[in-house]
């Protein structure tokens, strides 16, 4: 077990080097947004938890080979996808498709969305094949370039393009899907899309 | 035979293309050819406006704010002891 996790903040120890520091505080300044990556990938804020701390470990003990003009977001999320995997393979063989993930079981999030859709859009997420989803994830929420998932995720860019169009189709064919307009400072629902069946 | 102002001879985007297309992923030119596709293929049209509720749909599910208590400590490495 991680005993030292209860310690709050982040404490980057044992290095060397003004450019290791730099590296590590810009390592420090993505773990908030690799915790939601990780929880996006894992429905478990715990596990999310291990994943975060894994990477950073590992991303602190392979900083050589991070190529200074390239995208460190990516290169981390290269690394926690690894990892991910890596347990998932060991430890969670079938928890991806779980119906009782965690998150199936959540109250959706309140907010200008309707809840229901939300559930019903992770329901359908989280039996996403991971290489699915874990690319719908990085572009859709990441914002990722194709070309930097195609390097977050070690794969060539058309694969990223058929992963992806693959992933929004079977979104599409199962989740209700609605958006709402949101005009200033107040929302409105606005049934512009209900997807119920495929054409 | 020159048929290239007709929109039926445009050929249907593969769904690769479209999905690039919701991601502004695509050269200029090709953009501009799924666009004219799009004149006269309503279906498309509706698989990318629903990609596009889903892409904002997404966005909303993962932008929760973070918990209380985000801390994480990082081991640089070092001798076990």
């Amino acid at each position: 077990m991680k005993m030292s996790r209860i310690l709050s903040g982040v404490s980057p120890v044992g290095s060397s080097g003004i450019r290791s520091m730099s590296f590590e505080a810009e390592v420090v300044s993505w773990l908030p947004q690799l915790r939601l990556d990780a929880s996006g990938l894992t429905d478990d804020p715990a596990w999310a938890d291990d994943l975060v701390q894994d990477t950073a470990e590992r991303a602190l003990t392979r900083c050589t080979t991070f190529r200074p003009s390239s995208n460190l977001h990516a290169w981390l999320l290269a690394i926690l996808q690894h990892l991910y995997i890596d347990q998932l393979r060991v430890h969670r063989g079938i928890a991806v498709d779980d119906e009782d993930a965690p998150r199936c079981n959540l109250e959706a999030p309140r907010g200008e969305f309707d809840g229901l859709v939300l559930r019903d859009v992770q329901r359908v997420l989280y039996r996403l094949p991971v290489e699915l989803r874990e690319v719908l994830l990085l572009v859709c929420v990441e914002e990722l370039t194709y070309q930097e998932a195609s390097s977050a995720l070690g794969v060539p860019i058309g694969t990223v393009m058929s992963r992806l169009s693959r992933a929004r189709e079977h979104l599409r064919a199962r989740a209700h899907l609605r958006v709402l307009l949101t005009e200033g400072s107040t929302s409105r629902y606005s049934p512009l899309q209900v997807v119920r069946n495929p054409l | 035979m020159n048929n290239d102002d007709d929109p039926n001879t445009v050929p249907t985007p593969d769904l690769a293309t479209l999905s690039a297309f919701v991601d502004d992923e695509l050269p200029d030119a090709e953009r501009a050819g799924v666009l004219k596709r799009l004149a006269n293929d309503p279906h498309a049209v509706a698989r990318i406006a629903a990609w596009r509720a889903q892409k904002y749909t997404l966005k909303a599910l993962f932008s929760a704010p973070a918990r209380e208590d985000p801390s994480f400590v990082v081991h640089a490495p070092g001798p076990w002891w």
